[in-house]
């Protein structure tokens, strides 16, 4: 379904465009923990994270969380997102790029359900998410 | 463990438009009127005294890391820039494994529900991090 086709729900099985998000560099991070207010250090400092074993900080999980809205809003803009969840199942290292990609498991005209997934460099998810959306029409003022 | 903090708590939070501006290019959100909240901006709402202070104590109690688990909004209206919010802030602690469940509900001044959101906070213990990081 095309983004301008606002008037009729999404069917089972869509799938959203894939989007492509980062790499993201020590100063998007630093950035990132400045205005989120999440400056646990195991994003920012790598002598924390060799201590961990990973090869770099990991992005802050709520950074890919976020980035699910604009994909959601670039594919219905018609449609108002109500929940957005996720659990963070593998950490996405600084400096890898990630893909956000979606599918629709729920439609109806009242409600929609999305399955969300962020991969960062493994093949395994990084973030399973899942968002509840429904017509701007049954927005609540 | 206890939990050593106000198990309830309410704090007047804010959504600062400056803020809110700054969260929503660094989280790649687009708005070209330039109104609107990314529903994720609440996430910064945890850095308050209060709810931040409660996090690092738990964490120093028990000689742990934090680690993002898991986070969830819902909303039933959106959030406005520059508008005020009563944070009814609700924490638990579960022991096996150590986790830190922080529940959050959003209502106006006038105590009409906006929404909710809940965060998973893993409590690692620094000493199997380093096991792990040694193995």
């Amino acid at each position: 379904m095309s983004a301008g086709d606002a008037t009729t729900p999404p069917a089972v099985g869509d799938r959203l465009p894939a989007a492509e998000i980062g790499p993201f560099d020590a100063q998007a991070l630093q950035r990132y923990a400045k205005v989120s207010g999440d400056d646990n250090p195991l994003h920012l400092d790598d002598r924390l994270a060799a201590s961990i074993s990973l090869a770099a900080p990991p992005v802050h999980g709520m950074k890919l969380l976020a980035a699910f809205e604009p994909l959601l809003k670039a594919w219905r803009g018609d449609l108002v997102i109500r929940r957005l969840g996720g659990t963070f199942v593998q950490p996405v290292l600084r400096g890898e790029k990630i893909t956000l990609t979606g599918r629709v498991l729920r439609s109806s005209p009242e409600e929609v359900f999305v399955r969300l997934y962020a991969h960062g460099a493994s093949r395994a998810p990084a973030l399973i998410a899942e968002a509840t959306l429904r017509p701007s029409s049954c927005r609540i003022p | 463990m206890a939990l050593d903090v106000p198990a309830t708590e309410t704090l007047r939070v804010s959504v600062d438009a400056a803020r809110a501006e700054d969260f929503a290019r660094e989280t790649g959100f687009v708005d070209p009127a330039g109104d609107s909240v990314p529903i994720s901006y609440p996430a910064v709402w945890l850095s308050a005294p209060p709810v931040h202070g409660a996090i690092m104590r738990a964490c120093s109690a028990s000689d742990s890391v934090p680690v993002h688990e898991s986070q969830s909004f819902s909303y039933e209206a959106p959030l406005l820039r520059g508008a005020e919010y009563e944070l009814h802030v609700s924490m638990r602690r579960e022991e096996t494994p150590p986790r830190l469940h922080v529940e959050c509900s959003i209502a106006t001044l006038e105590g009409a529900p906006v929404g909710q959101f809940e965060t998973v906070i893993r409590l690692v213990p620094r000493a199997s991090l380093s096991a792990e990081a040694s193995s």
